[in-house]
């Protein structure tokens, strides 16, 4: 079952540059939603998106129950939930 | 005599239920089918996971189908983007062993290795490399075959999957690989496999041993030429990296609609949205095209489609609506038989980087609004200016495979 949530959120991520190359990398580490923190146990899949000329960088995540999709979007520095699965 | 060539064929497995199985643990060691919705009446298999292909689950059934013998399956819709972008940074990885690397489709490639398979301990040792490199970034698994030129290559692919790596080597034909069904070759589709059956040539030792100008007579001197080399296990064609590459011969978009209609207004909006998009991609590569060809699908799964070659190029999308609107009109008006499920659109006779300033102030000023649209829609994302013709369209995001920026909803 998915349900489309598509809301801002508050995320607590580490950005890195990993393996000494300078390739940044984004890890979410848990996020605030309707008032309830979850906390991320695994980050199963990565992509990125392009809406318009702005970079989305998507995370499926799981707190060991749930599967949520979370988007961060680099220009605007912002984060939204985009589903629960 | 040129000397031998190392030739890898990668090919993901499953590649888009693979994907959605990565992305989503709950879908991990199920059936599960990736099409355009998630299983209403129009929606096709686009791909399916080997547990859903272990219960005769195949790409093209309708989902209906899908269910029916497999009634536990998991219908996900496709997300285009997800895709695109696994599939571009795979490559990444693939072009970091040579810069001989071709894009064959989405999910596969050729990589010539000739010159670089020893800086990484042999043509072995370097799939062995690229498998662990896409498992560990992706959870997915890829079949590589290896070969002396692509055909082998990917017939070896073609060998074991999921997850295989199989090497053909010049030495290793016929006998390895003679009991192969001729279907399982690169470029016998279903229509040759019947006529090959009819001459008694069913797997690849009949190919093999079938005689030269026989092959030439019945399929003329190209084909039949190509045929016997296949046979043989030969094939000279280079590995093209993407410069190399040639120019597209035509560009098109599609949809499958989410529910069957007979209401032409709706069809045609549709039409439009999709020339618009087709008429971007033409702009957005310096194409133009003469002919226009339509394509409809209907309920019963038949398809019709009519082309019409055009004095003047085009790439405004408009112009190639109002040409898809007269083969439409010509063929369906006050008469929708069928009801429609399925619309396309594509342009052909491709030419690039053509200057065709119209004489009149109309055209011109045409010209410039299309500049300013697409500036628009490349800075904030595709539909955000659009036709207002189309607003009644429901072609949302991730429906019909499109990727994500593709279009947004209507408004």
């Amino acid at each position: 079952m998915i349900m489309e949530i598509s809301e801002t959120i508050k995320v607590g991520a580490v950005f890195s540059a990993e393996g000494g190359k300078g390739i940044r990398k984004v890890h979410p580490k848990w996020f605030v939603w309707e008032g309830r923190k979850y906390t991320i146990k695994e980050v199963n899949y990565t992509w990125k998106e392009l809406q318009g000329s702005e970079d989305l960088y998507c995370f499926s995540v799981t707190d060991g129950a749930n599967n949520y999709e979370l988007s961060f979007n680099s220009k605007r520095v912002v984060w939204v939930l985009n589903k629960v699965f | 005599m040129p000397s031998p060539r190392t030739i890898l064929h990668v090919d993901m497995n499953s590649y888009f239920a693979s994907v959605e199985q990565a992305a989503n643990p709950k879908l991990r060691g199920k059936p599960i089918a990736v099409g355009g919705g998630t299983g209403g009446k129009t929606t096709i298999v686009a791909a399916c996971s080997y547990e859903a292909k272990a219960k005769g689950v195949k790409t093209g059934m309708g989902a209906w189908e899908a269910k029916k013998i497999c009634p536990e399956i998991i219908i996900v819709a496709g997300d285009m983007s997800k895709y695109i972008y696994t599939s571009s940074e795979i490559f990444k990885i693939l072009r970091n062993y040579t810069d001989l690397f071709e894009a064959f489709s989405i999910d596969e490639g050729f990589m010539d290795v000739t010159a670089t398979k020893e800086r990484f301990g042999g043509e072995i040792m370097l799939a062995k490399e690229i498998k662990q490199r896409i498992r560990e970034a992706f959870r997915l698994t890829c079949s590589i075959g290896i070969g002396p030129n692509k055909f082998l290559a990917k017939l070896a692919g073609e060998l074991k999957k999921p997850d295989g790596l199989v090497i053909l080597r010049s030495e290793d034909i016929p006998e390895k690989i003679k009991d192969v069904p001729v279907n399982k070759l690169c470029g016998v589709g279903r229509k040759l496999e019947k006529y090959l059956a009819a001459m008694g040539v069913r797997t690849f030792l009949e190919l093999h041993r079938y005689p030269r100008e026989k092959l030439i007579k019945r399929f003329g001197t190209v084909y039949g030429d190509h045929l016997w080399h296949m046979g043989q296990g030969l094939d000279n064609s280079p590995v093209m990296p993407y410069p190399q590459i040639e120019e597209s011969k035509s560009m098109g978009h599609s949809y499958t609609m989410p529910e069957y209609t007979s209401d032409i207004k709706e069809v045609k909006a549709y039409l439009l949205l999709l020339s618009e998009q087709v008429g971007k991609r033409l702009r957005s590569g310096n194409y133009s095209g003469n002919t226009v060809h339509l394509t409809l699908g209907f309920g019963n799964y038949n398809f019709w489609g009519k082309q019409k070659k055009l004095a003047e190029y085009l790439d405004d999308g408009y112009d190639i609506f109002k040409t898809a609107e007269f083969l439409f009109d010509k063929n369906f008006s006050g008469n929708t038989r069928d009801p429609f499920r399925f619309v396309g659109i594509s342009v052909s006779g491709l030419l690039r980087n053509i200057s065709q300033p119209g004489l009149f102030p109309e055209k011109q000023a045409a010209g410039k609004i299309l500049k300013a649209v697409d500036a628009i829609n490349d800075r904030y994302g595709e539909q955000t200016v659009k036709r207002a013709a189309t607003m009644n369209t429901i072609l949302h995001e991730k429906v019909g495979m499109a990727p994500k920026n593709f279009v947004k909803p209507s408004v």
